[in-house]
């Protein structure tokens, strides 16, 4: 009965899987992925969103391009015309920010061009298409991209709101600023702090969702031994059913040892 | 004179002041690989050096024909990786030649040490500081041994974090990237806000 | 840590709170009431901040103990006594929050938290950090703004002579931290210090030497070398520092080589960042520094010795 949980909460529950990788596997602060960017650059929301948002059109563009030219992208030069590819996808990037967003290149600087040789553009997305294939790769790659885009729009906001209590160039409330929050020494405290509370998260996350699995266990079983008490031809009843009455009898065996093996031998061969 | 001067500033500023990594942050996901396998460090390092110096040489040649071939702020990128596969295309075609059983022994380390932030980075700030020749070899030295010397603060570091009662939740990338960050603080003591990104 | 160890550590830190007592008389006398307001806030802040992460954060790490109070008195002396209230509260924060929390607490930590306090407080506000005024005056408890004066770090650092004398740096009379001007003072900490052994003598002596020889080789005014030698290790933080600072014994390397070593490298180090740096003292930047580079010169240190033994077997042998 419990293995017949449904495709729909199977779906769910591998849903929820791959939202917590989402910190639980973050690429840059528990990867260490990319940090330079993040460090640098994220100095502000904007920042944070521009960063994000032009790594995954990077991203998104060259995992195109590894799959349609699959069989070039898996010789050893392929960081080099990886990188080759996503400078190529720069440009129009580039020009939109030099364009309609001055102020955010110049405080971006060097380090919104630098995502082109970055490791979650040149290394991660060939990889991922790589050792898992295209469709799984490219829903790790999904993961990676909000995972860093997640990233940077937490550090840009954290340093806007402490360096000088806005987001998004809004008053938020504050009690003090600190004018060196856009320091890079600032980015690399923020992101050991929000790595670690990542890590605190997911590890309380799993261990109540073990606590839940194991109490889930724990009352199924407890009910189909009341069942079982209270209905004693039951037994009989379950040889029509399919694997999971097997299953329940082979979780039962090592309880119930050697005479639940006699038991059960009538009840097959009915 | 001048000339060593010159080069000894920039590379004495680039190694120590304005290091790469505790200053700029460049290559930070390279530095946690690397003190992961200090075995590759040195060889690393090594090819790090070659190629940052040599591409910071050919990006300034690159720039010196800017005022005759303008390239856009947004075409830097391209011009500047395909420098960067000029220079790795060389140095497999000219190492694989010459000394073919050190070459097939560290090139799986020819493509992380030539396509990362730290070269790209340096040939970045090279070009728009417009930096003489000189200045440019001893930016792409200073760069690459400044990188070094962050390495190995940063592998005896681990270590010394490894002794610590550090809890769970901060052990491993966290507390190193908090160690980092109270280093690059102390080095923006010296060297206040001067720094351009 | 063994309890020994911890047992050492927290006499340490007794003994330290116990030495700011006489700074915080003389800073009184100095500045007035002002100077115990912020000490009793800072040390509020350190202890409600110690209350909340052992309590709620590191519940199995146990007891309390005095690392927090001791971090914001030091903090509170190496600060103007017209600093604003709420600037020592935040170098208390980013130390303990920063630099001793994430790292293991109170008996496990890679940089002394005061002086990651204080750096961060350094580059985030220093016209608040370098705002000396005039001593021999009663500051008023409430008010923002108080008449400024240069301090003989700073006036060094425009290259010219303090304006006061020598007994006056000596007593104290003369703009500074709150606990970093009464030289005579620090000298009998010193002592108090150095019977109840809470600091390594010869390393003390080893960076107030290494600090003074780099003074007397490069001065910086044109009062002449030993002038300036008397006016650079009374100003500023390198007394203060030598005393509080670098003997924190969590950080301070066992072995007395590498203690020595690292003594030598952090006075021309303290006096680099006083001479180049963007600031007018770097005490705390280059203790940060020096303190990075510590794995490597045990590494160092451990290689010359093994080395050196390797020889003399093989001498030895031969």
């Amino acid at each position: 009965m419990s293995s017949r949980a449904s495709r729909p909460g199977k779906a769910l529950h591998a849903l929820k899987e791959w939202t917590l990788e989402l910190f639980s596997e973050n690429p840059v602060f528990i990867g260490g992925l990319s940090i330079t960017p993040v460090v640098v650059g994220a100095t502000t929301a904007a920042n944070g969103l521009i960063l994000g948002l032009a790594a995954a059109f990077l991203m998104l563009f060259l995992s195109g391009m590894c799959a349609m030219g699959g069989m070039l992208f898996r010789v050893p030069v392929q960081k080099g015309l990886a990188a080759f590819v996503s400078a190529a996808a720069f440009i129009p990037v580039g020009y939109v920010v030099d364009t309609f967003l001055p102020l955010q290149s110049v405080s971006l600087g060097i380090y919104l061009p630098l995502l082109c040789v970055s490791s979650i553009v040149v290394m991660k997305v060939p990889h991922a298409l790589a050792e898992r294939g295209y469709r799984k790769g490219f829903l790790h790659i999904v993961q990676n991209i909000l995972g860093f885009f997640l990233c940077t729009l937490l550090v840009g906001i954290v340093r806007e709101w402490l360096g000088a209590g806005t987001i998004f160039g809004l008053p938020a409330p504050t009690l003090l600023t600190v004018p060196s929050a856009a320091y890079p020494y600032m980015g690399f405290i923020i992101i050991g702090m929000l790595g670690a509370a990542a890590k605190k998260a997911a590890a309380v996350i799993r261990e109540n969702e073990l606590l839940d699995r194991h109490e889930q266990i724990y009352t199924e079983k407890w009910v189909d031994d009341s069942l079982d008490m209270e209905q004693p031809d039951a037994a009989e009843e379950t040889s029509v059913a399919p694997e999971g009455a097997v299953e329940e009898q082979t979780d039962t065996a090592p309880l119930q040892a050697e005479p639940s093996a006699g038991q059960e031998r009538p009840v097959n061969n009915q | 004179m001048t000339l060593l001067l010159e080069f000894t500033n920039t590379f004495l500023l680039v190694l120590l002041f304005e290091n790469t990594l505790f200053a700029r942050a460049l290559g930070i996901g390279r530095l946690i690989r690397l003190i992961e396998h200090p075995a590759t460090i040195l060889p690393f390092c090594g090819i790090l050096t070659g190629m940052t110096t040599v591409s910071s040489l050919l990006a300034w040649a690159l720039t010196a024909l800017n005022q005759w071939f303008p390239i856009p702020s947004f075409g830097k990128p391209l011009a500047f990786v395909g420098v960067m596969l000029v220079v790795y295309a060389l140095t497999c075609v000219v190492w694989g030649s010459f000394f073919k059983s050190s070459y097939n022994t560290y090139r799986p380390l020819l493509s992380p040490a030539m396509f990362n932030c730290t070269v790209l980075g340096s040939i970045y700030i090279g070009t728009r500081e417009n930096l003489s020749a000189v200045s440019a070899l001893g930016l792409g030295l200073g760069t690459a041994l400044g990188f070094l010397l962050a390495v190995i603060i940063m592998y005896y570091g681990q270590k010394q974090l490894k002794k610590l009662d550090i809890p769970e939740s901060f052990r491993g990338l966290p507390s190193e990237m908090i160690y980092i960050g109270i280093i690059s603080l102390a080095i923006y003591g010296f060297i206040g806000s001067s720094i351009l990104f | 840590m063994n309890r020994g160890l911890r047992k050492q550590c927290d006499r340490y830190r007794y003994d330290v709170m116990l030495c700011c007592i006489p700074l915080m008389i003389v800073g009184f006398y100095f500045y007035g009431i002002r100077v115990l307001y912020l000490a009793l806030i800072n040390c509020a802040v350190a202890a409600l901040l110690d209350l909340i992460v052992l309590q709620f954060f590191m519940k199995h790490r146990g007891r309390w103990e005095p690392s927090g109070l001791a971090t914001a008195l030091i903090i509170t002396m190496m600060l103007p006594p017209t600093a604003p209230y709420w600037l020592g509260p935040m170098g208390v924060a980013f130390a303990l929050l920063v630099a001793k929390y994430p790292f293991g607490g109170a008996y496990s930590y890679a940089f002394t938290p005061a002086a990651a306090g204080m750096a961060f407080l350094t580059l985030s506000f220093p016209s608040q950090v370098f705002a000396y005024t005039t001593p021999l005056q009663q500051l008023a408890v409430g008010a923002d703004s108080f008449p400024p004066a240069t301090s003989a770090a700073g006036a060094l650092k425009l290259g010219g002579i303090p304006s006061f004398g020598i007994f006056d740096m000596f007593i104290g009379n003369n703009p500074g931290a709150l606990g970093t001007t009464c030289v005579v003072v620090l000298l009998t900490v010193f002592l108090y210090l150095a019977v109840r052994r809470c600091v390594d003598v010869p390393t003390v002596c080893i960076f107030f030497a290494s600090a003074a020889l780099f003074a007397l080789l490069f001065p910086r005014s044109a009062a002449g070398p030993f002038l300036s030698v008397v006016y650079e290790m009374s100003s500023g933080y390198i007394l203060f520092g030598g005393l509080f600072l670098l003997c924190d014994p969590v950080v301070l390397p066992k072995a007395r080589s590498v203690r020595y070593l690292y003594a030598l490298l952090l006075g021309p180090a303290a006096m680099l960042f006083r001479y180049n740096g963007a600031f007018e003292e770097g005490f705390c930047f280059a203790l940060l520094i020096c303190q990075a580079l510590l794995p490597c010169l045990e590494a160092l240190v451990r290689h010359v010795r093994r080395q050196l033994a390797n020889r003399r077997e093989v001498a030895a042998h031969e």
